[in-house]
């Protein structure tokens, strides 16, 4: 707060010395452009030189001094505001562990500060008690209704502190604003509303709403991976609600398959591998990118990871390529070789250190690639990546 | 009563698990905000327990625990305690030597278990 009116009193401050500086200028400049420069100086053109300089002098003492009076003001008032929370986070403590009295409100933003702070740091009984005492001041209801607020700095700001509040009863309001028709606003709504959903995971009136939620919103797959993510254990319900749903956007369902990757739940592999065959080729690199995360690849899905290898687009050959080292020996191998001869070299290099994960067979095939492969590049590429174990067995 | 250092930066956690742990009378409690006053305070001190956080202002957890290990030899038990829940990190506390781990937003309950179940195993 005292940051942005030093801030814009600085500006002000700088405005105003400028402008002397400019206009005293300006005036020596036409004074001695009129009089000529070779003539010497009278008195009344010395006192006046002197006093622009000494003017000019006093600008930069002037706004040198603010800057270092600026700063140790700052200093001071963030020392006593690290105090006043420190006492407050006492405070707290005290309300939390020994059951003394809450004070009574309204609180001041030290305060609320540390209480919002330690909601976020705690779970379980005592995280629960903390949100109890957030309502009891009614907190999130200031919040909420700044959520009305046509400036949409502040419904973030909202948004941010709805989602360090984390309470249940704030999932439908913040759920309302992924309408808005700002990316920002929606990206981080989508965020509160994760975290306010990780608090109940069994709530399943919750679950379905934020599925709906999120089939019907526009927003990017980071962020929906983002989102999921921050439901913590309600995740595990959100995938599988998701992955059972027909005609789900491309994007949801990219960031659900890689949710499911990274989270390694792998019981999902039998709705996840029926994606393989998906008409868009991010979901279809998806599912095979978490497959190689897995380093898992299910007999059910052997099938369509084979018709990968033949994929028109470059990125799910090489991904397929990955899943194949996943799979039994003797049925990888052969197409791994003709892999080798793919028109594209990222499939081929692929294709190479798919091979070395067979151990000794891979590394067989790959000497009979170098030696015999009818395709030029492939040989090369099998010389290449045999010469680049051999160092890497010798280091 | 146990001698506990609590490392780390957040002043928020030091008061609340000072307060928390000194509140059951088992514990004396001591904490520090960086690395560097950690270990001026192992120096200065045996302590039973180290409860340390990763992500310090002038180095990480990991180096802690080095310095405990290699450095001052001692075998004081760490519980790692950090927001941080990539598998890598969890894996590398375990590596390190640390004897237990604990994920923020945490239970206070639960580090109270936690705590008294590594040092009995001690």
């Amino acid at each position: 707060m005292w940051r942005s009116a030093g801030d814009r009193l600085y500006e002000l401050v700088q405005l105003l010395i400028l402008s002397v500086e400019v206009v005293t200028i300006t005036v020596l400049a036409v004074i001695f452009a009129l009089r000529g420069p070779w003539r010497p100086l009278t008195p009344t053109e010395q006192s006046v030189l002197l006093l622009a300089a000494v003017l000019m002098l006093l600008c930069l003492g002037g706004l040198t001094l603010y800057i270092l009076v600026f700063h140790a003001i700052s200093k001071r008032i963030e020392r006593a505001q690290q105090a006043q929370y420190q006492l407050w986070v006492r405070r707290w403590g005290s309300v939390l562990l020994q059951d003394g009295p809450p004070p009574s409100g309204p609180l001041p933003p030290a305060a609320e500060k540390a209480l919002i702070d330690l909601r976020k740091t705690l779970k379980g009984e005592s995280g629960q008690k903390i949100s109890d005492l957030i309502r009891s001041y009614s907190l999130e209801k200031r919040w909420l209704k700044r959520l009305n607020a046509s400036r949409p700095d502040l419904r973030l700001e909202a948004l941010d502190m709805l989602a360090a509040l984390a309470l249940p009863e704030t999932l439908q309001p913040v759920l309302a604003q992924l309408h808005d028709p700002r990316r920002s606003i929606r990206s981080v709504a989508v965020r509160a509303a994760a975290h306010s959903l990780a608090e109940t995971p069994n709530d399943h009136a919750a679950l379905e709403c934020f599925l709906s939620a999120l089939c019907s919103a526009d927003l990017s797959e980071s962020v929906l991976e983002d989102a999921l993510f921050l439901t913590g254990d309600a995740a595990r319900y959100l995938l599988i609600g998701l992955l059972v749903m027909d005609d789900l956007p491309a994007r949801l369902l990219v960031a659900t398959v890689n949710v499911a990757g990274q989270l390694q739940l792998m019981e999902l592999s039998p709705q996840i591998v029926t994606h393989l065959g998906d008409p868009q080729p991010e979901v279809r690199s998806a599912v095979l990118q978490t497959l190689v995360r897995w380093n898992y690849v299910p007999q059910s899905a052997t099938e369509g990871v084979l018709k990968c290898i033949k994929d028109p687009v470059e990125a799910v050959r090489v991904l397929a390529v990955r899943a194949l080292a996943l799979i039994a020996e003797e049925g990888a191998v052969p197409l791994l070789w003709t892999a080798l001869a793919d028109p594209a070299w990222l499939v081929q290099r692929a294709a190479a250190q798919a091979l070395l994960h067979f151990g000794r067979t891979g590394a067989s095939v790959l000497k009979d690639a170098a030696r015999r492969h009818p395709d030029q590049r492939a040989a090369q590429l099998a010389v290449q990546c045999l010469l680049n174990r051999r160092e890497f067995q010798e280091r | 009563v146990k001698r506990v250092l609590i490392v780390d930066d957040d002043i928020l956690t030091r008061e609340l698990l000072e307060m928390s742990l000194a509140r059951e009378e088992l514990y004396t409690i001591a904490s520090a905000s960086d690395l560097q006053s950690a270990r001026t305070a192992l120096q200065q001190q045996d302590f039973d327990l180290v409860l340390l956080d990763l992500n310090l202002p002038d180095g990480n957890g990991f180096d802690m625990i080095n310095h405990i290990r290699k450095v001052l030899k001692q075998d004081t038990p760490v519980i790692i305690l950090t927001a941080n829940h990539q598998e890598i990190t969890v894996l590398r506390g375990f590596q390190m030597g640390a004897e237990d781990y604990i994920n923020k937003p945490f239970s206070l309950r639960e580090v109270h278990l936690r705590i008294e179940k590594v040092l009995k195993n001690r």
